[in-house]
């Protein structure tokens, strides 16, 4: 047996006073009387008539005594548990979203931990809960606790996240934490419909606001050269979710407000605002609001403009025109162009293009580009030849995202060897479904591509894929530190470092600095914080080179979608159905037991009063 | 104190006279009849003459009629002497009027039924073990309202042993009167073989109990030390510690109805009067009523 509300138990500190009380009633009150006689004949008389009767007082404090002790228990709230431990699997959605506040300022979070700590209490009765935390990455941060002040203080602690919450997966988990617990009922409390829960004994919880809550984001920035403007172009896609509002937005330019609007949004309609300014570059453009809404973390929108440092190449062919010209036109590297393979002049350069010629020496210090070498780099073997009209296509194989813009259309090649290489080389280009372009990057982040078709062979300088390989050749070369500039929290940031990065570098949004590994070609980092982060690598010639990224809340998480076929928990408790059989409170006993002793102690007092 | 006697008090005792229930000897020259043949006026038998009778109360009539000697014979009426006796201890100065001085009141209406009726009284008080006479044996009204005035200056206090008082009086009388006992009766004390020496001498014995009205219907209740008023000391084994009940009542009730019934027991089988009063009850009730129905009184 357990008790519900063991404080009730502290009434009993109420039985020393009932015999204190006892002990100073039993005072006798003096009477003079004429003569006492008749009293003294009378005790045969009494004796006779109820032989226990100097029990009488006893049976009373006995009485009392019992009926405190009911009246304590009755308050403590006794239980009988039913023998078989319930097992609690809850699943906290720790997503941006549930930071989402109402009015009275408590968020969908406070909610979720509110409904958590009541289910704690059940504890006391033998169950044990195991707590799943859905962050970006789910993490099982309790397992089968039986303490249920240990549990609220593990609970108290939780903070939401700015990122998105897997649900899909912490039920995963929690299939996996059921395997070893018999039968255990699942409950998540979020504020999103979950897929796949009926196929489980999974019930959710909806922690979303029963009264109102709006809120109001930026949900993304973009921005665009007009040259004929001298101008840039930046807009804005806002949205108000709750209310329909009137917002004043300022823009700010690298720390400086350049201009504000007023913007009227409907209730969950999407809103585009413009903002046209003469600047021709900048670092971050930021779109921002002051309103007071549910959710002040999505009320403001970074860019960040790329800083790419341009690539040097070197370009050894002895006939160089068609590349060297479209090279010079993409305006992405510093070109260099030689016919030498001399060694020492191998060196210093951020990609080798070898036209035609494999050098006996290979630099270490660059990536490289083969275009129908005579011998094929290690882990590369020729395949067959043929010197027929194919079709260049890109192949099926492609992995990188450098080459998907390609579409090789009415391309053709005449003359080309197929490349066989291991399952490290990623296909390209394909002729007849075999691959006639391969590319390999090493652990160092430097990168082989090798082309087994001669330029000189094929109409692809004269297409429109032409530049575009080459931006793939070079991107997937000498790829740029960051691929894009904006990550909603909860993505991995993909580093990319130079192969002569000595140091890198992470300034955080609070103006911190972290030191990071450069012993792999990619650094991923997982942003905790939202905001601008500026990544520096320096290299070992002493330069630098830095890119910013933003950090934002993702945007299903700003646009607050509550679930709706649930009722939120406002008032409701939805485990009282299934916790009720797991005891039996027996008060209604004590009750009636404490009823019969009072009126047996009215009984016994009354009946012998005069 | 009070008086306990006034003009009414005696106007209502004119018509009233005590009743001798046994015949009594007595003094000469009184207004009782008494059990030997004397020279009253009433006549009361004939008998044979036998030699050495007086010659003049022979029946003339008779002999003519019958040719035989008979005496007449007439009641000797003598003069009675009573004497009451009062437990005059402490548990008889309680209640409202006090039991005392009921007592009293019952003591000096006895007393003038007494002298109404040419008898002798005399008043004693019973307290600790021994009788002390306040007035002996006087007659006449005259000295009746001295005698009561005497009542008025009686104190109750201290314990009284009816037994060992009535068994030590010198002047405990013969078969001349009645005596009458007014107590409460409240003792365990062996008043009975007093009452029973009472008795050896011949003596007409009335008891009369007085008990006050908490001692017939105790109004008391809850967990009392009670104190008994004739016992000084605290430990004193007559002082009682209870708790007041219904069952407690019950048992007083019962308790009571036993020491009545045991009263009324002996003193039926000895053949003397028993009435009791309550205090609080009138003296005419007492007298009128229920000295009437105890043949005390006629």
């Amino acid at each position: 047996m357990t008790f519900l509300n063991p404080k009730g138990l502290w009434l009993l500190l109420a039985l020393p006073v009932l015999l204190i009380l006892y002990f100073l009633r039993s005072h006798y009150e003096d009477r003079a009387i004429a003569s006492t006689y008749i009293w003294k004949i009378s005790s045969r008389f009494l004796k006779k008539r109820l032989p226990l009767q100097k029990f009488r007082q006893i049976l009373l404090l006995i009485l009392q005594i019992l009926i405190v002790i009911a009246g304590a228990l009755l308050i403590a709230r006794p239980a009988i548990i039913d023998g078989n431990c319930k097992d609690y699997i809850l699943i906290l959605d720790c997503s941006a979203s549930m930071s989402i506040q109402n009015e009275k300022g408590v968020t969908r979070f406070d909610r979720a931990i509110q409904e958590a700590e009541k289910l704690s209490e059940e504890v006391a009765y033998g169950h044990r809960i195991s707590l799943i935390i859905a962050g970006n990455s789910p993490v099982v941060q309790m397992q089968c606790a039986t303490n249920e002040s240990e549990i609220k203080h593990q609970l108290g602690n939780l903070r939401c996240g700015n990122g998105s919450g897997d649900i899909a997966g912490a039920i995963s988990m929690a299939d996996e934490l059921a395997g070893k617990l018999a039968d255990p009922m699942v409950i998540v409390y979020t504020d999103r419909a979950c897929e796949d829960k009926d196929t489980r004994n999974v019930h959710l919880v909806n922690c979303s606001a029963t009264d109102s809550e709006w809120n109001f984001s930026v949900e993304a920035l973009t921005f665009a050269r007009q040259n004929d403007l001298d101008a840039t172009v930046f807009d804005g896609i806002v949205r108000s979710k709750g209310e329909n509002v009137t917002v004043h937005l300022g823009l700010k330019i690298d720390g400086k407000l350049m201009d504000a609007k007023s913007v009227n949004c409907e209730d969950g309609e999407e809103t585009t605002v413009r903002f046209t300014l003469p600047i021709r570059s900048f670092d971050t453009a930021e779109l921002y609001t002051e309103v007071e809404d549910g959710f002040a973390e999505d009320n403001r929108y970074c860019v960040c403009q790329p800083n790419i440092r341009p690539r040097k190449l070197l370009l050894i062919s002895k006939s160089p025109r068609y590349l060297e010209n479209c090279l010079r036109s993409l305006e992405l590297c510093e070109l260099t162009v030689t016919k030498k393979t001399d060694p020492k002049t191998l060196s210093g350069y951020d990609i080798y293009i070898f036209d035609g010629i494999m050098p006996e020496e290979q630099p270490q210090d660059g990536s490289l580009v083969f275009i129908h070498p005579d011998t094929l780099p290690a882990g590369l073997v020729y395949g067959i030849s043929s010197e027929e009209e194919t079709a260049l296509v890109p192949s099926a194989k492609i992995v990188s995202s450098v080459w998907k813009e390609l579409t090789m259309q009415e391309t053709v090649v005449k003359g080309f060897t197929t490349l066989v290489g291991s399952n490290a080389w990623e296909g390209v280009l394909s002729c007849n479904g075999m691959t006639v372009m391969s590319a390999k990057r090493q652990s160092n982040g430097l990168s082989t591509i090798v082309l087994g078709f001669d330029l000189h062979d094929t109409n692809l300088t004269l297409q429109s894929d032409f530049p575009v390989l080459l931006k793939g050749i070079l991107s997937y070369s000498a790829p740029s530190m960051l691929e894009k500039n904006e990550f909603s929290m909860g993505e991995t940031v993909s580093v990319a470092l130079l192969p002569t990065a000595k140091a890198l570098y992470l300034k955080m949004p609070d103006d911190s600095m972290k030191t990071l590994s450069t012993n792999t070609g990619t650094a991923l980092l997982a942003p905790d914080m939202l905001g601008v982060y500026t990544v520096m690598q320096l290299t070992n010639d002493g330069n630098g080179e830095y890119a910013d990224f933003y950090v934002h809340i993702p945007v299903e998480e700003s646009r607050g979608d509550v679930i709706p076929s649930i009722q939120p928990v406002s008032n409701g408790d939805p485990n009282a159905e299934s916790l009720g059989a797991a005891r039996v409170e027996i008060w209604f006993w004590i009750a009636l037991a404490m009823l019969v002793l009072l009126l047996a102690e009215w009984g016994v007092y009354f009946y012998e009063q005069i | 104190m009070k008086n306990v006697i006034d003009d009414r008090f005696l106007a209502m005792l004119e018509a009233r006279d005590l009743q001798i229930r046994k015949p009594m000897n007595g003094m000469f020259g009184g207004n009782r009849r008494a059990k030997v043949y004397g020279s009253s006026a009433d006549f009361a038998d004939y008998r044979e003459y036998q030699p050495g009778d007086d010659l003049r109360r022979i029946d003339k009539n008779l002999f003519a009629r019958f040719e035989k000697i008979y005496l007449k014979l007439f009641h000797d009426e003598r003069q009675l002497h009573h004497r009451i006796y009062m437990d005059v201890s402490a548990s008889m100065d309680w209640g409202e009027p006090t039991k005392g001085y009921m007592a009293l009141r019952l003591a000096a209406a006895f007393g003038y039924l007494a002298v109404q009726a040419t008898d002798r009284v005399s008043f004693a008080t019973l307290q600790d073990r021994a009788v002390t006479t306040l007035r002996r044996s006087f007659t006449g009204k005259e000295n009746f309202y001295e005698a009561a005035k005497q009542l008025n200056m009686v104190e109750f206090r201290g314990e009284s042993d009816i037994g060992a008082g009535l068994m030590g009086d010198p002047e405990i009388g013969s078969a001349d009167g009645i005596s009458f006992v007014l107590s409460d009766f409240l003792t365990d004390s062996d008043w009975k073989s007093g009452v029973d020496r009472l008795l050896m001498a011949g003596r007409d014995v009335q008891l009369v109990q007085i008990l006050a009205r908490d001692e017939l219907t105790p109004g008391l209740s809850g967990k009392l030390m009670l104190w008994d008023r004739e016992a000084p000391n605290e430990e004193d084994v007559r002082h009682y510690r209870t708790e007041v009940t219904r069952s407690s009542m019950k048992a007083y009730e019962e308790a009571f109805l036993w020491l009545e019934e045991n009263i009324a027991g002996f003193a039926s089988s000895r053949g003397i009067g028993f009435m009791t009063v309550c205090s609080d009850e009138s003296i005419e009730k007492m007298l009128f009523l229920k000295a009437t129905e105890a043949e005390i009184i006629q």
